[in-house]
């Protein structure tokens, strides 16, 4: 091993931390030559620059692409799922939503909207219209009995379900 | 307990027993070395995310034999070492073959850097890709499983299957090397 060599691994060993006790004491000592401090500065600079051109992580997407191929990826969220559970159940109280507030709040948002189409509002549509039917025969008989002004509050939403 | 906080012996432990979240752990743990050392060997891309993705099938197949006294990250890179080295021949160029330019140039720094600031780390990220392309893709890995993965001698000499007195050898001519044409870069 050449003398080059030698100080090189010198170097290595202490920037490591395994060189110790007295070794690490003389390598100290020989700073005061120029020699062995300019190739130490070297070796720090060529260790932050071969650290630092890397990445910290891997592309994004190759993870889940490994979980994918070892078939340990993780199940979908449940959220999803629990939103489309119990649909009759969420529309019929979407349905009173409406027959309590008004027109739009069964179906302004949330799940009840969804179900303005396709074949499970049908379904929630075929169970809300005997309550339907009988909350507009109650709405009609207040009509009749109560005075203009009490009913302006409720106005608004009578005539949007064809009673005002 | 929560899957990060595992230590690497309850992580080979659940792993052992099959168990996907302690898979995922293992995955999300060792998936950024990997790539790294395949990236240094091949370049940053496809080739290096395939070699990556050959290397967890290995390491899932295989995982019956691991030895619980030997390090997981050596272990690891050996055979991610070996699925990079068996794509050699179909991968970048040289001159291509060390880390993207864009990664090579974000050197770290605290600061946030300026257009010039940014424009020379680019260069000099070019200038160190260029270097390392000239070394042989054997002393690429061992660059960067020393000091980007901080791996001792003794364990890259596992991961990579030489002598620990070859593997301090040829890191020493590969430092040699790069001394030589990084020169004015290291700083005169």
């Amino acid at each position: 091993m050449d003398a080059r060599q030698e100080l090189d691994e010198r170097i290595e060993a202490y920037l490591d931390g395994t060189l110790e006790g007295e070794e690490a004491r003389r390598f100290e000592r020989d700073l005061v030559q120029p020699e062995v401090t300019a190739a130490l500065r070297e070796a720090l600079l060529l260790r932050e620059i071969l650290r630092s051109t890397l990445p910290d992580e891997a592309p994004a997407g190759l993870a889940g692409r490994i979980e994918r191929e070892l078939g340990v990826a993780a199940p979908p969220a449940r959220e999803a799922a629990r939103g489309s559970r119990f649909p009759v159940a969420r529309a019929a109280l979407g349905g009173a939503a409406w027959a309590w507030r008004g027109p739009l709040a069964g179906f302004s948002a949330g799940p009840a909207a969804e179900l303005t189409a396709g074949p499970l509002a049908e379904t929630a549509a075929e169970g809300l219209r005997p309550i339907g039917r009988a909350m507009r025969a109650g709405a009609a008989r207040v009509m009749r009995r109560a005075p203009l002004g009490k009913v302006s509050r409720w106005g608004g939403w009578l005539r949007a379900i064809g009673l005002g | 307990m929560a899957s990060g906080s595992w230590s690497e012996g309850e992580l080979v432990r659940r792993c052992r027993e099959g168990r996907p979240e302690a898979w995922r752990e293992m995955i999300r743990r060792f998936t950024p070395l990997a790539y790294r050392l395949s990236a240094r060997m091949l370049g940053a891309g496809a080739e290096a995310e395939d070699a990556v993705q050959e290397a967890f099938a290995s390491v899932h197949r295989s995982f019956g034999t691991f030895d619980d006294q030997r390090s997981l990250a050596a272990w690891i890179s050996s055979i991610a070492y070996h699925a990079a080295l068996r794509r050699v021949g179909r991968a970048a160029r040289p001159g291509r073959a060390g880390a993207d330019p864009e990664a090579a140039g974000e050197l770290r720094d605290e600061a946030e850097p300026g257009p010039e600031q940014r424009a020379a780390a680019r260069e000099a990220g070019a200038i160190l890709d260029e270097a390392l392309g000239r070394l042989a893709v054997q002393d690429r890995a061992l660059l960067a499983l020393r000091y980007r993965e901080g791996l001792s001698d003794s364990e890259v000499a596992e991961a990579v299957g030489m002598p620990v007195g070859t593997v301090k050898t040829r890191l020493f001519r590969a430092r040699e090397k790069l001394r030589e044409w990084l020169g004015p870069a290291l700083g005169e």
